[in-house]
Formats: C-alpha cells, structure tokens, sequence
C-alpha cells in the first residue's frame, strides 16, 4: 500500500464498526475453538502499532504461536509495541515472508487476517493465493479490503473505467456475468456485496484450482465471513476455512448445517455493520430494554425518549453485546 | 524368413470393447464443461427435430421459444429441456447406443449431435447414478443407470426403461446424483458456475441469438451478439464458398479498437476475444485462438502478438451432414488434417495478412489510427454481414514523417511505478505510459516544450 501508513492516520482500537467486525469474527473463532482447537495454531496478521486482534487471538482463543508481518522500516517500532513475547515480528512485505515460509511452517494450521486498509489489487490477490494454496488444511483465512467503488475505477473525470471491468480483470470468472444487470457499471451501494462475494468466490476457485487433496479427496473452501464495515472508509472483511473432505462433518455440527449450505456460496456470519456512533446516554437507555425481539425493541424504544431512526436502533439491538464502549482514562 | 500361408483361423484374437473403456477411458479426454455442452447439443438438436417434425422454417429467430435449463450443485446436476424429447422408438434403437448406429434416420438438418456418445460420455463423467425422463409428444419413460451396477455384467450392455406418466410437458430431464468427489468439488465453485455461463454464452451465441435460452443455476445466459468494427474507413472482409458439401463462409475484421499502448500484464479476460472463431453448424468449437491451429504460427505464419488484440475473425462452416465438418468428438477441436479446413485455412491467412500489415502501418501515428478505429460503428457478425467484401482499413498518416526516435529504458522499483501511475489518475498505467508521461512532464517543466 502507498503513502502514510494507516496507523499514522487511524487508532484501530477506537473504531466502532471495526470493534463490533472483530468481535464478530473472534465469535465465529470460538465456535471453531471446540473442534478445531485453534489454540493451537499461528496466529498470522498485519499487527501494526496496535496489535488489536492479536490481542484478542490470545485472549480469548488462547492462541500464543503468533507472526505480525510489518515492513522493513516500521518493524522496529513494531517490536517494541507489541504486547506479548509470544508475537514475532516477521520482517518484510507480506508477499516475501509468505514466499519464505518452509514446509515445516506451512505444516502448522494458521488463522490469516491479512487487513489491509488499502484496495484490493494484485499484490493482494497473489498473497491470498499463496496463502490458500500452501495452509494446512484446517486453516482460516480473512483478508479485510477497501470497498469504496472509487478505488477501483482507474482514471480520470468521465474517462474512468467501471468498476466492474478492474474486478473482472483481477478476478475473472469470480465475478458473476450478471452482476451489473446489464448496465455498465454496478453502483456505489452495489459494490461492495459485489466485491465482499466475488473475492470469496475467488478464494473457492484458488482452493479447488489448486488441486490440493487430503486422502485423495478435494480440499474444499468454505465461506464464513461476509462483512461490511465503515467506520470512515467502506471496507469488506471476507474470509473462510479450507478443509479436508473429513472435516466437512465436523464443519456441519458446529453450525447445525448440512453440506449442500455450506456450498451455497454465501457465508455464515454475514453482516452490513454501518452503525452511527451513539451516546453514552443513549447505550445505557437503550440497554435496559433488552434483550428483545424487534417488535417489541420498536414499541419500547418509543417511550424510552431516545431519539434513533428505526433501522439504526434494530441494528444496535441486533449488535449491542458486541458494542464498544470508549472512554479517556489519564495514564 | 518363410511366409507362412494364411489358411482357415484356429483362433481369433479378441476384439469386443469393455464396459470400462468407456466409464474411464473416453471420459478422459473431455473437460468437465465439454461433457456439459454435449448434454445442451442434445436439446439443440431436439429442437430442431421437432421443427423439421412440425414444418417450421429455420430463419431469424426460428429457436425461439425452445430452451434448456441447467442445475450445477455439489450433490446433483439436472438439465432439462422442452426441445421434444427423445421418441421410445429412438430410444430403444439408439440413444443409448454406444456409437450412432449406420441407420440411424436423418431426421435433423445442421445437426451438432453426431457420434453418439455425448450423453452417456456426460454421465459417466459426472456420476455414477443418473435418471434420464423423457416426454416425447403423448408418450413419457424412464431410463435409470446406476453406473456401478450396469459395469458388473460385461455382457449386458442395454439400460432398462421404464414407464412414466405423460403430462403436458414435452422435453428431456436428465437427473445426475452421486457425483465423484472431484466433481462435486467443481460444482460448489462458484468460479466454474460462473465460467460456465460464459463458455456458453460465447459457444452458443449463434445458437442464442436464433432464440434459444439457456439458463444455469437461474441465470439467463446472456445473447453475445459478435460485432465487427465497420464505418466510412473500416469494413471487415467476408468470404463466401462453397467446399464438398460444406458451405463456408469467413468473415474477419476489427473487433474493437486496437490498443496504442500494450498494457505490461495482458490478462485472459482483456484478451480472450480476440483471435479466430471456428464454427461448426452454429456451434463455436474454436474460441479467440490465438494458435496453430488456426493461423498463427501456422506453417511459418506469424505468431500471435499482443499488436493484434482487437482482430477477430471467423470461419463458419455449414452442412447438412455434420460428418462433413472439421471437428473432433469433443466439439472443442478441430481436425487439422481435414482438407476441407486446410484449404479455408489458406484463405484465413489472406485475410489475416492484411490485417497485421495494417497494425505495422498504424505504428507511425497510432493516436489518429485509434480514432479513426474508435469511430466506427459495429455490425453484427451472424446477421449483418451477408454480402462478399474486400477488407477495408483506416489509411495511416505519418504524423510526424521524417523524426527520428529513440526509445528510453529504464527499471525502476515495481512499487515506486505504482504510486506514480496512482499519482498520474490511473492505477492501472502501464509501466510504457508512466514513463511516457513523466518524461513529458519534466520536458514541459524543465524545458517549456510540449
């Protein structure tokens, strides 16, 4: 990615929608815990200064086999902020620490959060591949992207292409042909559901181009998170787990599911997580009225006295276990 | 050596086919997709039956109404049509023949179904139990395989029918279920669904444009409708003959405008429509080859060069007997060796001459040449080119006849070429037209010359 680094910008941990998509993955994590013991895997991510998820993947999962990937020159700072010992900071681009990886180290089952804050592009793409073609089966992968139509349309005033024509040259048949219902271009709101399923159907062609077996069987690329974000820029967090044919059952009974939904192409946990930022007055009000269903959460919140629009106030009743609370502490 | 006289035969030396051959061995040489498509010339084919059956003429959008639908999913593929089913009669005596039989009746003109062998090949590939219903005007059975049980009796090479209950519908629906696991793989990608779609849409396109509808998976396969560039300056060539039977006609031109600046990195998607289109009977069997086998590298031709990408031409070939026509059992290959293709070859490579002659030409001021090409309007390649013409192309003016040029070559970090090309407005420049861009930039600056 180009220019200043995001960190210089953003404080990851203080980001409301971001905080609630990270909760909602490490949720989904857990679920896996049971039976996958992720505990025991290498935790792989782009820790920047904040380290955010790495804490939570050692928190909450137990997991203490840990890479941050952090170029050359912001490496030292790297090291000296992270927060365990267990966290090795990996040198370099992700590509070339990729590249670097042994056999040995692609033996160890990985959860990859790869969230970049920039565009999806080729160097992105070659890096998601190179993970779904080498992880052990058993591994996670998520890659966060930009999803703001703009980044993906090169050019000038009216010259600039659709948006649609730079997916379909980074991922070719991963995008459906009727995607843009025959206009020339899908619109700003359309984007980034088109982006967040065509990347995940890229990451089922990777992993089943690449021929990968276990017992001669086809590995296989299960989608579980399809999530939207925007807290300043409209980012796309996609993600799933290669498995063996064996682990399919076990995939079943952890979401109650059978095979056939699994391949459906849509993920999991999917969410549009645009919530508007609320008061401390507002959470604490809006709390006492549940847990409860929609129906009553909308005739109850009009006598509270808060003053939400309808749709905001069901998508904090949907989230609000996961809804942070930020406050300055003096240290 | 002594000859040793042939008399009457003590023994004879087996030759009878095994059932294996044929479950594992010929479904080998077929891609997954290609089984698929041989399942769709099938319907095709029904349709036309039924409209020779019926009467109908077979001009303009003469397939409409006539359709197939495919279900692609990791625990079945259904594919049904209403495009009249297979009689009992055909059924019993050759559908499911291993081999179209010499007496088989000629009961469909342009056919694209000729060996015999799709149907079964599709299954055998796909899975090991399929259900095959067919409702034929006021009849309905039922053939069930199960590929396992069928394999134990090396003898017993028929398939049992059974009766169904006919209703209103009139058409085929073959049931596959219990895929192989590497089948089953494919299906759940959503890649190969999609591709799917797309390879149809492009081999079907003068089929689709005749008014047959495919769907997969719900989606309507979308009509591409091929167009060539033609205007005041350009027109694409078409070529008209007739050869043993065959009717050919090839037409070639300008597909879109050529580019002035090669991107670094040519992806398929950007590329794949161009080259030469083989088309057997409507079916496309040949796609924007780029090979030998169509012209390029073709007995000393040029090789195909990225100068190219906007030319496309086709070669039609037409004939009542599809055994007359260059392909091989698999629809996707042509047969080379086939004089009747040889010699539109030759033609091929006329028409192809003249067009990268031009592209040579257009060097000297390629900004003008684009749009000149940009300019001109598109007719289609299956309805508005009928009449025999000579190949038109823009005439090139030197801009600047008589400068000389040297080119300037540098490498410099991937990454640095990227934020400059993000910091020119387009992330997508070329390395070519950063280059060309800054080096302008810093003569304008520098130097106060444009």
């Amino acid at each position: 990615m180009s220019g200043t680094p995001s960190f210089h910008r953003v404080d990851y941990s203080i980001r409301t929608n971001k905080h609630i998509e990270r909760r909602l993955v490490f949720d989904q994590l857990k679920r896996l815990d049971a039976e996958f013991s992720l505990s025991k895997y290498r935790y792989l991510g782009l820790g920047s200064m904040w380290f955010v998820d790495f804490v939570l993947a050692h928190r909450l999962i137990g997991m203490a086999n840990m890479w941050s990937i952090e170029r050359e020159e912001e490496a030292d700072r790297a090291e000296f902020n992270k927060p365990y010992d267990c966290i090795e900071i990996k040198r370099g681009a992700v590509s070339s620490v990729l590249a670097g990886m042994s056999k040995d180290d692609w033996s160890v089952p990985s959860i990859a959060w790869l969230d970049y804050d920039g565009r999806f592009d080729d160097d992105v793409r070659e890096d998601c591949e190179q993970f779904l073609r080498n992880a052990a089966v058993g591994s996670i992968f998520l890659v966060s992207v930009n999803a703001h139509r703009n980044s993906y349309r090169p050019g000038v005033g009216a010259d600039r292409e659709p948006s649609i024509k730079t997916l379909r040259s980074m991922l070719g048949d991963a995008v459906h042909p009727g995607s843009a219902q025959g206009k020339q271009d899908v619109s700003l709101q359309e984007f980034p559901a088109l982006l967040g399923k065509s990347l995940l159907n890229y990451m089922s062609g990777v992993v089943r181009g690449s021929g990968r077996e276990t017992d001669q069987m086809p590995d296989r690329f299960v989608p579980l998170f399809d999530l939207y974000h925007e807290d300043n820029a409209p980012m796309v967090t996609v993600g799933g787990i290669v498995v063996s044919w064996k682990q399919l059952s076990t995939l079943e009974k952890i979401f109650a599911t059978n095979a056939t939904h699994l391949f459906s192409g849509d993920a999991i946990e999917r969410y549009v997580l645009d919530l508007i930022p609320i008061t401390m007055k507002e959470k604490l009000a809006l709390d006492r009225l549940l847990p409860c269903d929609a129906a009553a959460f909308a005739q109850k919140i009009a006598s509270s006295g808060v003053r939400l629009i309808e749709e905001q106030a069901d998508k904090y009743r949907r989230l609000y276990t996961r809804f942070p609370v930020f406050a300055e502490t003096m240290v | 050596m002594a000859e040793t006289e042939i008399g009457v035969p003590q023994q004879r030396a087996h030759g009878s086919p095994t059932k294996d051959f044929f479950v594992r061995m010929i479904t080998r040489d077929i891609t997954l997709a290609d089984c698929i498509l041989d399942l769709l010339d099938n319907a095709i084919d029904g349709a036309r039956r039924t409209l020779k059956r019926t009467g109908g003429h077979a001009k303009g959008r003469f397939l409409e109404g006539f359709g197939a639908s495919l279900n692609v999913a990791s625990d079945a593929f259904v594919v049904s049509d209403n495009c009249g089913g297979i009689s009992l009669n055909d059924a019993v005596e050759y559908a499911f023949h291993f081999g179209r039989r010499k007496d088989a009746p000629h009961d469909v003109d342009h056919s694209i179904g000729l060996y015999g062998i799709g149907m079964k090949r599709a299954i055998f590939k796909i899975g090991r139990k399929a259900r095959i219903e067919s409702r034929p005007p006021a009849e309905a059975f039922v053939v069930n395989v199960d590929v396992d049980q069928w394999e134990r009796n090396e003898t017993d090479w028929d398939f049992d029918l059974g009766s169904l209950e006919a209703n209103a519908e009139v058409g085929t629906r073959i049931v596959i279920e219990d895929l192989y696991p590497q089948i089953a793989s494919t299906f759940a990608d959503p890649t190969f669904v999609n591709e799917l779609i797309r390879t149809i849409a492009r081999d079907y396109a003068f089929v689709i444009g005749k008014g047959f509808s495919v769907s997969v998976n719900g989606t309507d396969v979308p009509n591409y409708e091929y167009r060539l560039k033609e205007g005041e300056d350009i027109e694409p060539a078409v070529v008209e003959y007739d050869d043993d039977g065959v009717h050919v006609r090839i037409v070639a031109g300008l597909m879109k405008e050529l580019d002035s600046d090669i991107p670094d990195e040519l992806r398929l998607a950007e590329t794949e429509p161009y080259g030469w289109y083989v088309v057997c009977n409507d079916r496309v069997v040949l796609a924007g080859d780029k090979s030998d086998l169509t012209v390029w590298g073709n007995q000393g031709f040029r090789v195909w060069h990225p100068q190219y990408n906007g030319f496309a031409g086709f070669v039609f070939f037409e004939s009542e007997d599809p055994k007359k026509l260059p392909w091989t059992t698999t629809k996707r290959e042509v047969d080379a060796s086939e004089p009747l293709y040889l010699r539109a070859i030759v033609k091929m490579k006329e028409l192809t001459g003249q067009f990268t002659a031009y592209t040579n030409q257009r060097k000297a001021n390629p900004e003008g040449a684009k749009q000149v090409e940009a300019a001109a309007a598109s007719v289609s390649v299956s309805t508005g080119l009928a009449t025999p013409k000579a190949m038109k192309l823009p005439k090139v003016a030197d801009k600047e006849a008589g400068t000389d040029y040297v080119t300037v070559a540098y490498p410099r970090p991937k990454q640095h070429v990227k934020e400059v090309a993000e910091a020119l407005g387009n992330f997508n420049m070329s390395a070519r037209e950063v280059g060309i861009r800054t080096f302008e930039y810093y003569r304008s600056m520098e130097l106060g010359k444009s």
